[in-house]
């Protein structure tokens, strides 16, 4: 545990609590094995750190409350060595540290709950190779996500990993969230795509998963660190899977009588082996936001967005295909109008503006299996509409396989009190991931479990919690490493609470 | 003019830095050094939960980054000139 480290949550009185000598030492031999410059402790910097995308915490900031803590100070490693050592020394001291990105994860899986030292990562942004042979790219867990595709591409490659937060996360960060992208259909989610990792662990060994497609030697340990949200170790280099780019693509926009044709369209499509890049189903608001004007949706509202590529020969074959079954299940074509708006702002964020205005945005994505879908789907939409009468609550599903889809929500309380709409906001949240585990699916699709959703990782894990706790304890006895998320034990100290 | 200021502000400080990929990959790394992490920081001088002092003015004035966004911000926003706005009525 962290000492002296303020947990009030007001960045006023946070400032008044002062460094200790053993702080001031422990900074001091960090400045020294990083550089001065690579070490940050001004209360400002540490306030720019205090926080994730997560909007409960967005919430508390417009409030003027902090999330929770501050951090102690940000290190800024340049090279795997310097992690390691780093690492090896925050061991020794007993400073519980977190890893971090760009920091757009929205689970709070960065937030300092003890005041813990971030390790931002950024400096660690460099392309170390791409191989044509093997069809892998090798690079540093900091690099921006978007110049790292470009990258790709100037080469004539692709990692076929989109997501929505590509300009502003890292290449490290999609693993450790083991997050997803808008291709996810056809190229997989990421711990699809990561072939091979290095990683420091928390004794500040360097663990090194060799990149290869397959092996038998036990149970993954790559697995172990995708997704791990730096708990288990700290990543530092990954390997991925790349293609070439492709030299043909073909979108289309169908209108569909109701979202169970339409499910019932996607399943088959996938059941069938069909690879589209983008499969986008939308339900009745969010369809009727993006088809407004377009003749064919008055008689069926149901937006759906596909999008063939690859060689041509295959893709066109593939868009019949799909065509074809979507036509058995009473779709026609429209206008490519709410593809283009799509693809013109898919990377764009959009809670912005709501929060901006006093909203209380949030999003939720599960994982439901095609038998469940459409109840689950009825079940959320009627349980958070019972929470109040003006919550906004839509829905879409952008991550299709042959055994279910991510349904991905959006919730919305207009401004109010702060106090009741938390407790709605948790009502909401609480609502949406009983129903789902009720249902069998899953409480979480690539976003991950950072520490909003510890309250529900039991039920989702059940023994393999467990299983995880063990492992976590016999790694990092003393709960250093970004202690008390995913659901783990909280670090001595911590007062978060959900409702707190 | 304050008002919409203080909007501008808080529009990039709740934006998760779309505009990320034009700061140079080259040059420091530093999360404050964002337009969003710069006008949230910013808010709080304005708010007076943070002094602006020799420190916080040194970490308003990291600047490449923000210099950079401009071209890239997905709301239009000039921040660089928004964030000039806020400081010089703080110091006025």
């Amino acid at each position: 545990m962290n000492t002296a480290v303020t947990t009030r949550t007001d960045l006023q009185a946070a400032s008044l609590s002062s460094k200790t000598d053993k702080q001031q030492s422990q900074l001091a031999s960090m400045a020294k094995l990083l550089g001065a410059e690579n070490v940050l402790t001004s209360q400002a910097d540490r306030y720019a750190y205090c926080r994730d995308r997560l909007p409960f915490a967005l919430y508390k900031l417009r409030a003027q409350q902090l999330p929770a803590t501050l951090p102690l100070a940000i290190a800024m490693p340049g090279t795997t060595e310097e992690v390691e050592q780093l690492i090896k020394f925050t061991r020794a001291e007993k400073i519980c540290v977190i890893p971090f990105g760009a920091g757009s994860g929205v689970l709070g899986g960065t937030i300092p709950l003890v005041g813990e030292l971030m390790i931002d990562l950024k400096r660690l942004n460099k392309m170390i190779s791409i191989n044509p042979i093997d069809s892998t790219a090798t690079v540093q867990a900091g690099m921006n996500g978007w110049q790292f595709e470009e990258a790709l591409r100037a080469q004539g490659f692709t990692a076929g990993h989109l997501p929505q937060s590509i300009t502003m996360s890292t290449v490290g960060g999609w693993a450790a969230c083991r997050g997803a992208g808008q291709a996810s259909s056809r190229y997989g989610k990421i711990e699809d795509i990561v072939v091979g990792l290095k990683a420091v662990l928390p004794d500040g060994e360097l663990l090194e998963v060799r990149p290869l497609s397959r092996r038998a030697v036990g149970p993954s340990i790559k697995d172990m660190l995708v997704g791990s949200e730096g708990v288990l170790g700290l990543i530092t280099e990954l390997t991925l899977r790349i293609w070439r780019l492709p030299e043909f693509s073909s979108a289309v926009v169908l209108a569909f009588p109701d979202i169970e044709h339409g499910f019932e369209a996607c399943r088959e499509i996938m059941q069938a082996e069909l690879r589209p890049e983008v499969v986008r189903l939308y339900d009745l608001k969010e369809s009727a936001q993006r088809t407004e004007g377009i003749p064919e949706f008055s008689v069926r509202p149901i937006l759906c967005i596909m999008k063939f590529s690859g060689k041509k020969a295959l893709a066109q074959v593939e868009r019949e295909l799909a065509l074809e079954i979507c036509a058995r299940h009473d779709a026609v074509t429209a206008d490519n109008a709410p593809y283009h708006h799509w693809e013109e702002t898919r990377f764009h964020s959009y809670s912005t503006q709501w929060q901006t205005d006093g909203y209380f945005m949030d999003t939720v994505e599960i994982t439901g299996n095609w038998s469940k879908l459409s109840d689950m789907y009825q079940a959320m939409h009627q349980g958070v509409h019972a929470i109040h009468p003006d919550i906004h609550f839509g829905a879409h599903w952008s991550h299709v396989y042959p055994e279910g889809a991510c349904q991905y929500m959006t919730i919305r309380l207009p401004p109010m009190d702060q106090d009741q709409a938390l407790t709605l906001h948790k009502k909401a949240w609480d609502t949406i991931e009983s129903i789902c585990l009720d249902m069998q699916g899953s409480i979480a699709h690539h976003h991950g479990a950072g520490l909003f959703r510890g309250p529900w990782m039991k039920r989702e894990l059940n023994h393999g919690l467990d299983m995880i706790q063990i492992l976590k304890d016999g790694l990092d006895p003393d709960n250093l490493m970004n202690p008390g998320k995913l659901g783990l034990r909280q670090p001595s100290g911590s007062t978060w609470k959900m409702d707190n | 003019m304050m008002k919409q200021t203080i909007k501008d502000l808080t529009i990039c400080a709740f934006c998760p830095n779309t505009c990320r990929p034009s700061y140079q990959a080259s040059g420091p790394q530093i999360e404050t050094q964002t337009p969003s992490a710069l006008s949230l920081i910013t808010l709080a001088v304005l708010q007076g939960r943070l002094s602006l002092d020799k420190q916080t003015s040194q970490a308003l004035a990291r600047r490449d980054a923000v210099n950079a966004s401009v071209e890239r911000c997905t709301y239009g926003l000039n921040m660089p000139k928004v964030l000039d706005l806020a400081l010089q009525n703080l110091q006025s």
